[in-house]
């Protein structure tokens, strides 16, 4: 069937799986497709062989020539799953002493190599999203790619999420324009739409095959009770005070992974499990994304080798690499989503048949509950979708800068080939233009004599001829954005990792803080770059980042709502952790009431914050940000009011400086689905959340510029934030594209307006229970103790100003 | 808000910009003209309306107030010669009756010569009366008794309200004889300033300049 693949899997007395056979099948027939299996089972090898026999097959086809090109593109969402890939299939060429050569290319990739791949092509690459359109933007990239068959793009799940898929349906548009007869492989974990994956990352003229392996992990799953839930805290996210019940898991495995939501939160458990823990210093390592390479890579090297007795970790390791020692895993807080739990388990038991396991360990009393819905969605087969970009403009802009770069491009032939992908099928003609315009005179609205200068047309192909202009565009090539970043050295040079600058901003030299497990001490900030020593303190300030705190997803929101109406069932409630909560319940229930299926419960209390509302729709975190917008609007009707508004997994919380016109508003129809979408629409104009979105957008479009991390460039006079691109493309351009896209981001992502409504239509069958509590009760604690918050009104700022002003002068 | 060093009154305008009665003296710091067209040059697409909002601005200030002088304390042009310059040329023209003075700042890069082509005299430092001292960035050290009247820093403060509400607000800044105004200019962001012992902070709202307690 696969003669290499035969060869090799019989050399290491390995027999293979009937998914990888029907894999080398169907790529043998020319087929592109999509693969879902399990990793550790050998995904990798199943699409490698059909891609090595396709080369070899060929080559027999056209004998005599061998001027090598490129064959092969394979694409992750990770430096480290590149590397990884790299060398497992250079293995397979060095095993089997083929001359098929692989190449590494990455941000970590030098000059030289660089240059090197692009004189004397290996056969296959492998690669990030940002790195193919690095190498679109160079020249001769059309002849580069003139012979390319296949293209990987691995993890295509969790790319697909983010405006990294868009970047790769811009790339394929283009790479299948040169190569009509490319073959596309996707591969992918188990997600909700799988078949959506497919048909987007293969395009519509594509009829691909989906293939499905069989096998199913063994999961065992275990929530961490406290010993008393009388001393559990009612909110926090950190967990450290259940650090202790980890020590004995950690003793009776072999290798354990910890992984937290955040940065920062990995900093903190570091430093306390080697606070209970002295003797195991050395045995414990920190694994996070701001973390330096070298940090991050000895960190891997040591799981592989099983030389490490746990690792606390964030995302970082959530994706790809095998580590065989590690056979226990820790999920510490809420895991915000079924797909990342089930992920993250399978970091353990990698070896076939062996049995994932893994504990949650909750950070406050009713996340407790989380452990029995977690349990529930897993028995269930529930999973999340993975939401594809749609209209991203600020992508497309970035692209045609990219194109314009290189060898330029046609108006009429890139709107074809951009349209025919998923993410720009509803783009008309005059979109487009709009773009064009955009980076050619800089927008719609001008006047006489402009020096605007970027994108050029020489006969009817647009290019960059500024190579300064060209030179910051591959600076900025990507569509992950980032606060700009402080390097952390010793005075050695030694390099640590990055820290935002807002944090070190808050230091002074002298004052110590933790990083990389270490107690540094600032000892001076110079250009981009902190310079530190180690101090024996135990004192400091943790850095947090931006950008770490994820939403609960909307399956986990019905997994938690079917949990709570267990509690109202007694014969029901087998679940150990919803047993052990019910003490907890039971003062709910005193205070207030306990939220019930066929009701809303809403409760109103004052303290001396002010006047809050809490609301529990079960819905999850993104449908109560949009929910709490339009109810504070339609509050804001009945009288002109501010709202603090907080969010969480169950419920919502308006905070007002005066009181809540609630039973008043109640009888005009607060939960309404009367003009539901027009609500939306204006509840979510006045709120600064398309100021926010726009951050992102004024970035990727090439607005802001941010230079690299780790190279710094001096751009003082070019610098000015999103927020003031955002008022002032208000104020002089409203009906700018971007301007456009930042509020449909709000509405399809952050919002999930879709969702919401059908949540509103649910609600409104529902029965209102209102309580007046005395104070703060168990289930509103944790939204009232969230720190970020949103805010709406509907009085002016003058209004709002004005009460400021009052205060201050009183 | 009406700030009184010794017996020179200076009057803190929420327009952000400070005004000597006594002296006739308008005073505006940070205006950074020719950025939108600056960053045009670059290829950053940003919004350039045909007139510059801030010179309409001036324009209106200097009907309101009339002052004989009028004194920009740096940073007056963003980086090089743009299309905005010409508008620059023409707002002085408009007024020459008005002794324009510039404190040399960081971003006042243009060439002696440009500026030799204006009504606007370029000098590091002017002095008025006994005491007042303007220049673009704070002097290291400030004689005894004078005070130093200064921009650049482009001011802000962070106040939190009742109902965990913040505001970002543009502010005058008082501390160690030195007095820095807010950015004029509308393409200008924040500084955020920490709280200094002694430090006294006049946060600019829309109508009106007030004291922090």
């Amino acid at each position: 069937m696969n003669s290499f693949a035969d060869v090799w899997f019989s050399n290491q007395g390995w027999t293979a799986h009937a998914f990888q056979k029907k894999t080398w099948s169907a790529m043998a027939k020319g087929r592109s497709g999509l693969l879902n299996a399990p990793t550790g089972y050998g995904k990798t090898m199943a699409i490698w062989f059909g891609v090595l026999h396709h080369y070899y097959i060929q080559r027999k086809v056209k004998k005599g020539k061998d001027t090598r090109k490129l064959h092969c593109l394979w694409i992750t969402p990770l430096r480290a799953l590149s590397s990884e890939i790299h060398s497992a299939t250079t293995l397979v060429s060095d095993d089997l002493a083929l001359d098929y050569q692989i190449g590494l290319r990455t941000g970590d990739t030098s000059t030289k190599i660089r240059q090197a791949q692009k004189k004397k092509p290996p056969q296959a690459l492998v690669t990030t999203p940002e790195s193919v359109h690095i190498l679109l933007a160079g020249k001769g990239y059309t002849e580069y790619f003139s012979d390319l068959e296949f293209v990987v793009v691995d993890e295509w799940h969790e790319l697909m999420g983010s405006k990294r898929g868009v970047l790769i349906e811009l790339a394929l548009s283009r790479l299948k324009a040169l190569n009509p007869k490319l073959k596309i492989w996707g591969i992918s974990a188990t997600i909700g739409n799988l078949e959506e994956a497919q048909d987007i990352l293969l395009g519509p003229e594509n009829s691909g095959v989906m293939i499905k392996s069989a096998i199913k992990k063994k999961l065992q799953i275990e929530t961490l009770l406290p010993e008393v839930l009388e001393k559990f805290p009612w909110a926090g996210h950190l967990g450290v005070h259940m650090a202790e019940t980890v020590i004995p898991i950690i003793e009776k495995s072999q290798s354990t992974l910890l992984f937290t939501n955040t940065r920062s939160q990995a900093e903190i458990w570091y430093r306390q499990l080697l606070e209970l823990k002295p003797d195991w210093a050395g045995a414990i390592a920190l694994h996070h994304g701001s973390l330096s390479n070298e940090i991050r890579m000895w960190v891997e090297a040591a799981l592989h080798e099983g030389s490490l007795k746990a690792v606390i970790c964030t995302s970082s390791l959530d994706l790809g690499v095998d580590f065989r020692p590690v056979d226990t895993v820790v999920q510490i807080g809420s895991p915000k989503g079924i797909a990342r739990f089930l992920q993250r388990a399978g970091r353990s038991g990698h070896q076939p048949g062996a049995l994932s396991r893994i504990y949650f360990l909750p950070t406050h009393s009713l996340e407790i509950m989380e452990g029995a819905s977690l349990k529930f969605a897993v028995k269930e087969g529930m999973m999340e979708r993975r939401i594809p970009y749609i209209r991203s403009f600020d992508v497309l802009i970035q692209y045609l800068v990219t194109l314009a770069i290189s060898e330029g491009f046609k108006a009429e032939e890139t709107y074809n080939e951009v349209k025919n992908t998923h993410c720009f099928s509803s783009i008309t003609q005059d979109e487009f233009n709009e773009c064009l315009l955009m980076i050619t005179k800089g927008g719609r609205s001008l006047g006489a004599y402009d020096e605007f200068h970027k994108v050029v047309s020489e006969e009817g192909v647009f290019k960059v001829t500024s190579r300064r202009i060209a030179h910051r565009h591959l600076l900025n090539i990507g569509t992950i954005v980032s606060d700009a970043m402080i390097q952390v050295k010793f005075m050695s040079g030694k390099y640590l990792g990055t820290i935002e600058e807002w944090f070190i901003s808050k230091l002074k030299p002298g004052d110590t803080f933790w990083f990389s497990g270490r107690n540094l001490e600032l000892v001076m900030v110079r250009e981009m770059q902190a310079i530190v020593r180690s101090s024996s303190g135990k004192k400091g300030a943790v850095p947090s980042w931006m950008g770490g705190r994820l939403p609960l997803s909307a399956d986990l929101g019905v997994a938690l709502r079917h949990s709570m109406d267990v509690i109202h069932n007694p014969v029901k409630l087998k679940s150990p952790e919803l047993q052990f909560l019910s003490p907890l319940f039971e003062k709910q229930r005193e205070l207030s009431a306990l939220p019930a299926e066929g009701t809303l419960l809403i409760e109103n209390i004052q303290t001396k914050y002010g006047f809050h509302l809490f609301v529990y729709p079960f819905e999850g975190k993104f449908v109560h940000e949009g929910m709490a917008a339009v109810i504070a609007f339609r509050l804001s009707k009945i009288k002109p009011a501010t709202f603090s508004i907080a969010t969480n997994e169950y419920g919502f919380e308006l905070l007002s400086d005066s009181p809540i016109p609630v039973e008043e508003a109640l009888e005009l129809g607060l939960f309404s689905t009367d003009d539901l979408v027009s609500d939306i629409r204006l509840g979510i104009n006045t709120t600064e959340m398309a100021r926010r979105r726009f951050r992102d957008i004024a970035s990727i479009a090439g607005l802001v510029f941010q230079g690299y991390p780790g190279k710094p460039i001096k751009t003082r006079h070019l610098q000015a934030n999103s927020a003031l691109f955002f008022s002032v493309f208000e104020d002089y351009d409203p009906g700018n594209l971007l301007l456009r896209q930042a509020y449909d981001e709000v509405m399809d992502f952050q919002l999930e307006s879709a969702r919401m409504y059908a949540a509103f239509v649910r609600i409104s069958t529902h029965a209102i229970n209102l309580t007046f509590p005395s104070r703060l009760t168990p289930f509103s604690f944790p939204i009232f103790a969230e720190s970020f918050r949103e805010r709406y009104s509907n009085e002016d700022w003058q209004t709002r100003l004005g009460k400021l002003k009052d205060r201050l002068e009183k | 808000m009406d700030f009184y060093y010794k017996e020179e009154l200076i009057q803190l305008l929420p327009e952000k910009v400070a005004f000597l009665p006594e002296h006739q003296i308008l005073v505006v710091a940070d205006l950074h003209l020719g950025k939108a067209s600056h960053f045009r040059k670059e290829g950053i697409m940003i919004p350039l309306p045909e007139i510059s909002p801030d010179l309409q601005r001036m324009d209106e200030l200097i009907m309101s107030l009339k002052p004989t002088t009028v004194v920009f304390l740096g940073d007056l042009f963003h980086s090089s010669l743009n299309k905005e310059w010409e508008g620059l040329k023409g707002f002085l023209l408009c007024h020459p009756a008005i002794r324009f003075i510039l404190t040399k700042g960081n971003h006042d890069i243009l060439a002696a010569s440009v500026m030799d082509d204006t009504s606007i005299e370029v000098v590091d430092e002017f002095e008025v009366g006994k005491y007042l001292l303007f220049t673009h960035e704070p002097e290291a050290i400030v004689e005894e008794d004078k005070l130093n009247i200064v921009g650049h820093i482009h001011p802000g403060v962070l106040i939190k309200a009742k109902g965990r509400q913040s505001f970002r607000l543009p502010c005058f800044h008082y501390h160690n004889q030195c007095l820095i105004l807010p950015a004029f200019g509308q393409l200008t962001g924040l500084h955020i300033l920490k709280k200094a012992a002694g430090a006294k902070i006049y946060p600019v709202f829309s109508d009106e300049v007030i004291a922090l307690p």
